[in-house]
């Protein structure tokens, strides 16, 4: 029983390849959250069920606004302009932290439902769910939190590059972290980014090698549980860029599996 | 008496630094009080918002229209921050590269170009990772 989270820091490491046939070649669900540009979809094909996100964002009743100013000042995120005779509301920079509502005086503030995004289902040989984060939105947290309630006890994860909120949203809650790299300097720098993230929060993980093979030795470098080496082998690019699972190495996606779920 | 007064984005601000090319994030705005064609009071702020994390470009437009300036003489701005200082009726004109100075004194002429629409956005909507 565990929630797996494949993460990486540097992107194209090969995060999407790995979760993907994880959860294929071991029949468990699949979530993608990397809401900006999901791309699991390409691979678990099948009809979608889909479901609108929505978020608050203040709405100004401007008959009882007196420009006082207020909600801009606790604005954190400056989604808030208050000129002598007229306010705007930035709803792609609101974080919906209700503060504006919250302290308005005049009670000229409301929260009001704004679309950013969906979660779509889709039921195929197995379960994958996944968030779509509209083009514009600012913060794709909230995306993320509404794919993560899909969450059951069995899942791999695809997590968003980098080691900011988006990835820490989406590793936060899982039991263990397969941090996915490549054997080059640029992914090395990023892999201990990474590992200092889940070391802070506490998050177990383990270091999976992708293209493996390639001359910069990173196994030597880095202190951590190496659970798996997937080689640098030309047919893995051709058949990801048709979209195809890895039928060669699902033997290798059963072993890392069994590696990893008793951690 | 005719009174203006102009904001500059600025790296450390004054009368004989340049104009830069960045709004939101510029360094200072250097304030110009101009009277009857007469420069009469040069004030420097510092940008706070430069190193800050989104909105940089609107709060400093909420900034520069709290004090009341008329005009911006900048690089480049971008939607937002356009949006806001269009509706504080603050009239904006590209002057980057020029010395503080000769920017005024070209403005006064009416030969700076006026910014009508947004360039590209600074802030929020970057994304390097794939």
């Amino acid at each position: 029983m565990a929630r797996i989270a494949v993460a990486s820091g540097k992107g194209g490491t090969g995060k999407t390849t790995i979760a993907v046939n994880l959860a294929y070649f071991n029949r468990v669900d699949l979530f993608d959250l990397d809401v900006e540009e999901p791309n699991c979809h390409i691979f678990i094909k099948g009809e979608g069920k889909e479901k609108v996100v929505y978020r608050k964002v203040p709405s100004v009743d401007k008959s009882r606004c007196d420009y006082c100013g207020i909600c801009r000042d606790v604005c954190e995120y400056h989604a808030i302009v208050v000129l002598k005779d007229a306010i705007y509301v930035m709803h792609e920079l609101c974080h919906s932290c209700g503060a504006c509502s919250y302290f308005c005086p005049r009670g000229a503030i409301e929260e009001v439902d704004r679309p950013i995004g969906r979660v779509v289902e889709v039921q195929s040989e197995i379960r994958l769910t996944y968030g779509v984060l509209n083009v514009g939105e600012a913060t794709p947290i909230p995306v993320i939190k509404h794919v993560k309630r899909k969450i059951g006890r069995d899942a791999i994860i695809d997590c968003p590059p980098g080691v900011s909120c988006p990835m820490v949203e989406s590793v936060r809650d899982c039991d263990y972290c397969v941090l996915v790299c490549e054997p080059t300097p640029f992914s090395y720098h990023d892999l201990k980014l990474a590992m200092d993230a889940l070391d802070k929060l506490g998050i177990p993980y383990g270091v999976l090698i992708n293209k493996h093979g390639l001359p910069f030795n990173i196994e030597e470098k880095i202190d951590a549980e190496i659970v798996g080496r997937i080689p640098f082998d030309r047919k893995i690019a051709e058949s990801y860029s048709k979209g195809e699972l890895l039928h060669n190495y699902a033997e290798t996606f059963r072993e890392i599996y069994e590696v990893i779920k008793c951690r | 008496m005719v009174f203006m007064r102009v904001a500059i984005s600025t790296t450390n601000g004054g009368l004989d630094d340049r104009v830069s090319d960045v709004f939101g994030r510029t360094m200072s705005f250097t304030i110009v009080d101009i009277e009857n064609g007469e420069i009469k009071n040069v004030e420097v702020v510092k940008n706070e918002f430069a190193m800050r994390g989104g909105g940089a470009g609107i709060a400093v437009s909420q900034l520069l229209a709290d004090k009341g300036v008329d005009v911006v003489v900048t690089g480049n701005v971008g939607p937002n921050a356009m949006s806001i200082l269009s509706s504080a009726g603050i009239r904006v004109y590209r002057g980057s590269g020029l010395k503080v100075r000769d920017a005024i004194e070209r403005l006064m002429r009416g030969e700076l170009e006026e910014i009508r629409s947004p360039g590209r956005p600074m802030g929020r909507g970057r994304r390097w990772l794939g």
